[in-house]
């Protein structure tokens, strides 16, 4: 921290780069993504207002396509114009589906308007229809066709206003004669605009974020940041630290369960001991005498926290408190002899085991020595396990005596 | 310093003029047209609404001919036995100066069975309430003839009174077009116009009889028979009634049940002759005032129009063949 002072008076090279260079560049981009985007918004807007159109050239009839009067709106105008289209009934537009202008077209050229080629352009193509042209008496006039669903008819000019096309209709036109001077035009006024402004928004409003953090946290020297990122962790390891002191660590806990698991399988093999819990709880006696030349086990369920508590309040042991009330909670005597055997199952305060752990990473695959004084470990906790299963023996046999 | 500013600034102005191009005025991507699906093939022919504008501008015409007694322009608005049908209606109604009952067609429909098969002749079936007077409905069958006629009034059948009718698929969805030679039924619909011929004619002695469930159009013409015959017995004289099939004048419309609804023409002749040299004349009053003025012999000669609706039900079901409704009309009288 005392570092830190005089870098905040003289700025680095980096902070210079990401406050003079990276933050207004962020800056810049963020100031014209919000330019770009209220000008999507109001002059660049889409245009609702869709217009294609195509020309007809030598040819009768036109068919549009299925989906295309759809293409852009269902609601839209489609108008063909022939100024010399004026036989007959002049231009007439019908509204049907693709098998019935089909039959109405069999065997006549017509030119088939297939889609969008641009905004403003229809696609379009001469197209032989199947089947052969059948003519009879009772042949109707076009305008006159049950099979339209809708139908206009016009001299030079026909309209169409659609305000529900489907995908499943076509259009078909008769000019009413051969023509080359038509038009066919479409007009969609869309309701669903895409919104280009919102993108434009979002990426101004991203920049912007940017440039605030570069002008800040990325500003900021890596080592500066870095040590105050570790400052920080420290303080909350050591906070964390605190906070563990107070509670049974996880290997105390689980030494303790497994040390209430051990001698109860011993026991059964010897046949001495009949109740595990039992002689744990009764046991205390005998380990008092087996604990002043062996190394004594901590056996959880042989505590007795009243007397701990006791214990404590007379004289504070420190590392025999150190390994929580947990361990002690089940201590079953509250003479003053067992004092001493608090004084006994309290041996490891968390200092002691951390260093430990630290003694003994360093000796692990160091040499055969560290590997003999872990054996040696393991033999002292082995005799320790025996005096205690010794003293639950004699402990359970007093129980079945007093059971009977 | 100075150009080098002038280099930047006109860079970045060119670079927002390149940027104004490319994002301004832009619509979005353009749209394409989907692909053709399998459901606008199978729409139905018409719409509930084209059916009834169509209906009407037919029964409208009936009903202007009808009121004029008079037969032009009948054949716009109708094809098939309906046309000969009406024809002899209108002839017998000029003669008698009104119109039988029988021919009235109300507008209101009960239902309405349209097709999706693609292709001509198409067919719709159309069922009709009663009329006001309380005859029963009608069945009318419309027919277009190709894709550049209009729909005409091609048969009716009056529903027998009473009379189950098969069921059909909504007009929204569409219903199907039979084949004349589907084998999938009790019998196929030519097999079934045929042998109903052979029972018209025959009775109970023709050997499909049991084959077809007994209706009024079976009741009336064997008692009608009956009482011929034992008018012609009292001046041994004879009479003998020939029912034949009309090719190609069948129209049939597939039921949801999978059964067909099959409307036949079948055409009759009556031959009345006269025993100990005593004239036939003429049996009912349409007869005579088709007959007219014509001079009476021996032998008479009288030819019927008949439309039958045959029911023909699925090869698995146990229902027989059922005749729903039926026309008779004659049109022709003739001494020989």
């Amino acid at each position: 921290m005392k570092k830190d002072a005089p870098v905040k008076k003289e700025p680095t090279r980096h902070a210079k780069i990401m406050r003079g260079i990276v933050t207004p560049i962020f800056g810049l981009l963020a100031v014209a993504c919000i330019v770009l985007g209220v000008l999507n918004q109001t002059i660049w807007k889409p245009n609702p207002s869709i217009s294609a159109s195509a020309p007809v050239e030598n040819t009768q009839y036109l068919l549009i396509d299925q989906g295309v009067a759809d293409l852009v709106d269902s609601t839209v105008t489609v108008t063909a114009t022939s100024a010399s289209a004026t036989a007959n009934d002049g231009v007439c537009m019908a509204l049907t589906t693709s098998k019935d202008a089909a039959g109405w077209l069999a065997g006549q050229s017509y030119e088939r308007i297939t889609g969008l080629s641009s905004w403003t352009e229809l696609s379009h193509s001469m197209q032989e229809a199947q089947g052969e042209a059948k003519t009879s008496d009772a042949d109707v006039a076009f305008k006159d066709s049950d099979m339209w669903s809708q139908v206009s008819c016009d001299a030079g000019r026909a309209s169409l206003n659609l305000k529900e096309a489907t995908d499943t209709s076509v259009i078909l036109v008769d000019f009413g004669q051969k023509i080359s001077d038509g038009t066919i035009d479409l007009h969609w006024t869309r309701h669903n605009i895409p919104n280009f402004a919102l993108p434009w928004y979002f990426g101004g409003g991203l920049c912007a974020i940017l440039a605030v953090l570069c002008a800040s946290v990325f500003a900021m020297d890596m080592s500066a940041r870095r040590k105050r990122i570790s400052a920080r962790a420290e303080k909350a390891r050591a906070e964390r630290h605190e906070r563990r002191k107070e509670e049974p660590k996880i290997s105390e806990a689980l030494a303790g369960s497994l040390a209430a698991l051990k001698p109860r399988g011993k026991s059964k093999k010897r046949g001495a001991a009949r109740h595990g819990r039992h002689s744990g709880s009764a046991g205390a006696t005998g380990r008092v005498q087996a604990g002043e030349s062996t190394p004594t086990i901590v056996d959880p369920h042989s505590r007795n926290m009243l007397a701990e508590r006791t214990s404590a309040a007379g004289a504070d042991t420190g590392a025999g408190l150190g390994t929580g009330d947990a361990v002690n909670a089940n201590e079953t005597e509250t003479s003053a002899q067992n004092t001493q055997d608090t004084a006994a199952t309290s041996v490891i305060s968390p200092e002691e085991l951390q260093s430990y752990f630290a003694r003994f990473a360093q000796e692990v695959g160091v040499d055969d020595s560290a590997q003999t004084a872990a054996d040696s470990a393991d033999d002292s906790a082995n005799n320790s396990t025996t005096s205690s299963d010794a003293s639950s023996g004699t402990s359970s046999d007093t129980d079945g005596k007093e059971n009977d | 310093m100075n150009t080098r500013k002038k280099i930047v600034s006109l860079g970045a102005a060119a670079l927002s003029l390149c940027m104004c191009v490319t994002l301004g005025a832009c619509e979005g991507q353009l749209p394409q047209p989907a692909k053709a699906t399998a459901s606008a093939s199978a729409s139905p022919n018409l719409t509930t609404d084209q059916e009834k504008k169509m209906r009407t501008q037919i029964l409208e015409a009936i009903q202007k001919c009808n009121d004029a007694k008079t037969t032009d322009g009948l054949d716009k608005v109708m094809s098939g036995p309906e046309l000969a049908v009406r024809t002899s209606e209108i002839t017998v109604a000029q003669k008698t100066g009104n119109l039988d009952a029988k021919t009235t067609i109300p507008t209101d429909i009960t239902q309405t069975i349209i097709p999706t098969d693609s292709g001509w002749p198409r067919s719709v079936f159309t069922i009709t309430t009663t009329t006001e007077d309380q005859q029963s409905k009608r069945l009318l069958v419309f027919d277009q003839e190709s894709a550049r006629q209009n729909y005409k009034l091609w048969g009716v059948a009056r529903l027998f009174q009473g009379v189950q009718m098969p069921k059909f698929t909504v007009p929204e969805i569409g219903a199907q077009m039979g084949a004349d030679n589907d084998s999938n039924l009790k019998m196929t619909p030519k097999e079934a116009v045929a042998q109903y011929a052979d029972v018209l004619q025959n009775g109970t002695n023709s050997k499909y009889a049991n084959d077809f469930a007994d209706d009024y159009l079976r009741q009336e013409l064997a008692t009608l028979s009956q009482t011929v015959q034992q008018g012609m017995e009292r001046n041994k004289g004879t009479q003998s009634q020939t029912f034949t099939p009309v090719d190609g004048q069948i129209r049939i419309m597939r039921s949801a049940d999978g059964g067909d609804l099959v409307v036949a023409q079948i055409n009759s002749e009556w031959t009345r002759t006269a025993g100990e040299g005593r004239e036939s004349q003429p049996a009912s009053d349409s007869e005579k005032a088709l007959f007219g003025d014509g001079k009476a012999t021996s032998t008479m000669r009288v030819t019927y129009v008949n439309v039958v609706a045959l029911y023909v039900p699925s090869a698995k079901s146990n229902a027989k063949v059922t005749a729903v409704g039926a026309e008779r009309q004659a049109v022709k009288v003739e001494a020989i």
